[in-house]
C-alpha cells in the first residue's frame, strides 16, 4: 500500500489524533520500515525493536514534519536514524557466531540446499560486517530499490557520495567473498 | 562490480512482510507512560537559583529605607511588655545608646510619663523605641541611625501618639 492523493488528508488525520489514520500510515509503511529494519540489522528481534521505536516516534513527531521534503522520505529518514542509533547501542554478535546460529537453524536436507545455505549465511555475513554507512546504502539500493538520488535525499548527502559508497561496499564484498566466488564458479558449471 | 555479488544482494536483501505482531506491539508502546527523563538536578538549579534570587531581594530590600512612620503608627499599639522598664530619662537613653546604639538626649524632666524602651530590628537596623504617656495618651518615639554602618549623630526620628502631638513632642523638646 502507498499512499497518494489522499497522503495529505491521512497527515491531518494523525495530527488530529484519529486511530484510524495513524493505522492507515502504519499499513502504508510497515512492510518497507520493517524490511529497511531487517535488512540492516540481520536480525529479527532487533528489526522489531527498531520498527516499534520508529513508527512511536513517527506518531508522535507527525507535528514536526513541514512537508519540506516528501512524507516517504520523511519516514525513510526516520528509520534509517533509528537503524543507525540501534546499532550504536547494541552489542554485535561475532560473525563466526551469527554463521553457526544460521547453520544450526538450516535444513540440511540435500547437497544444495547445504550449499546454497552456506552462500547465504556468508553472504549476509559479510553484509554485517560492512560499516553502518555502506551497508544501509546497500539497503536501502537493494531492498527498497531506491534510486541514488533519493537514497542522498534519505541519507543527507551527494549521489556521489551514494555512489561511492555502493561501490566501495560491492568491492568489500568481492573482496570478502572472493572464495565463495570461485566456488559459485564451479557450482554454475 | 561482479554479477554475482549483484545477483546475491538483489536476492537476499528482498522486502519482508512486517510481522503482524508489530502493531500490537506499537500500540502498547504508544500507551506505556514515557519513561521521565531525570528532572532533579533541574530541579535542584532552580531552587537554588529561586533561594539566591529570593534572598538577593531581601537583601535589596533591607537596604531600602523603610517606613518608621507607619512602624511607630503599627508600635504604639502594640501591647506586650517592655525590653526596659524605667521612668528615668537618663536611664532610658543609656539603654537606648547600649542597645540600638544611638544617641538621644532627654532632658532630665519632662512634663510626659516615661514608661520604658524597647529594641526593634528591621532589615537588619537596629531601632530604639522610647514608650511614654503625654497627656494621658500613649505615645511613642521610634529613633534609630541613618544607616547600619552610620555614625550616632545621624539619626531617624518618628513619632506616633494618640493624644495632641505638641504634648508628645515634650519627650525632648520642653
Amino acid at each position: 500500500m502507498v499512499l497518494q492523493g489522499s497522503d495529505r488528508d491521512l497527515l491531518d488525520a494523525c495530527r488530529r489524533g484519529e486511530p484510524d489514520a495513524f493505522r492507515s500510515l502504519f499499513e502504508a509503511y510497515k512492510n518497507r520500515v520493517y524490511s529497511i529494519a531487517l535488512r540492516f540489522s540481520g536480525d529479527e528481534a532487533a528489526a522489531m525493536d527498531i520498527a516499534q521505536d520508529t513508527f512511536v516516534k513517527l506518531f508522535s513527531g507527525i507535528h514536526d514534519f513541514r512537508g519540506d521534503s516528501a512524507f516517504e522520505t520523511w519516514v525513510y529518514r526516520l528509520v534509517v536514524n533509528r537503524c543507525m542509533d540501534h546499532k550504536r547501542r547494541a552489542w554485535r554478535l561475532i560473525p563466526i557466531a551469527d554463521e553457526l546460529l544460521s547453520a544450526l537453524k538450516a535444513p540440511a536436507d540435500s547437497l544444495n540446499a547445504m550449499l546454497r545455505e552456506e552462500v547465504q549465511v556468508r553472504v549476509r555475513a559479510a553484509i554485517d560486517r560492512l560499516t553502518p554507512d555502506l551497508r544501509m546504502v546497500v539497503v536501502l539500493r537493494y531492498t527498497e530499490g531506491l534510486a541514488y538520488e533519493e537514497i542522498a535525499s534519505v541519507m543527507g548527502c551527494s549521489s556521489g557520495t551514494v555512489a561511492s559508497r555502493l561501490n566501495r561496499a560491492h568491492k568489500t564484498l568481492e573482496r570478502r567473498l572472493s572464495l565463495l566466488a570461485n566456488t559459485r564458479g564451479v557450482d554454475r558449471v | 562490480m561482479s554479477d554475482w555479488i549483484d545477483f546475491e544482494l538483489a536476492d537476499q536483501m528482498t522486502p519482508v512482510a512486517a510481522p503482524e505482531c508489530l502493531w500490537e506491539r506499537i500500540e502498547t508502546a504508544r500507551r506505556a507512560p514515557a519513561k521521565a527523563p531525570v528532572r532533579w538536578p533541574i530541579a535542584a538549579v532552580v531552587t537554588l537559583i529561586t533561594a539566591a534570587a529570593t534572598l538577593w531581594v531581601l537583601e535589596l530590600r533591607g537596604q531600602t529605607p523603610f517606613s518608621l512612620e507607619q512602624l511607630a503608627a503599627q508600635e504604639l499599639h502594640r501591647s506586650g511588655p517592655l525590653d526596659f522598664d524605667s521612668g528615668d530619662p537618663a536611664a532610658v537613653a543609656a539603654w537606648i545608646r547600649a542597645n540600638a546604639g544611638v544617641e538621644i538626649g532627654l532632658p532630665d524632666k519632662t512634663p510626659v510619663r516615661i514608661l520604658g524602651a524597647s529594641m526593634i530590628r528591621r532589615s537588619g537596623m537596629r531601632i530604639g523605641a522610647v514608650r511614654y504617656e503625654a497627656a494621658g495618651a500613649p505615645a511613642i518615639l521610634l529613633i534609630s541611625r541613618a544607616s547600619a554602618a552610620g555614625d550616632r549623630a545621624h539619626r531617624y526620628f518618628s513619632l506616633a501618639c494618640e493624644g495632641p502631638t505638641e504634648a508628645a513632642c515634650q519627650l525632648c523638646h520642653i
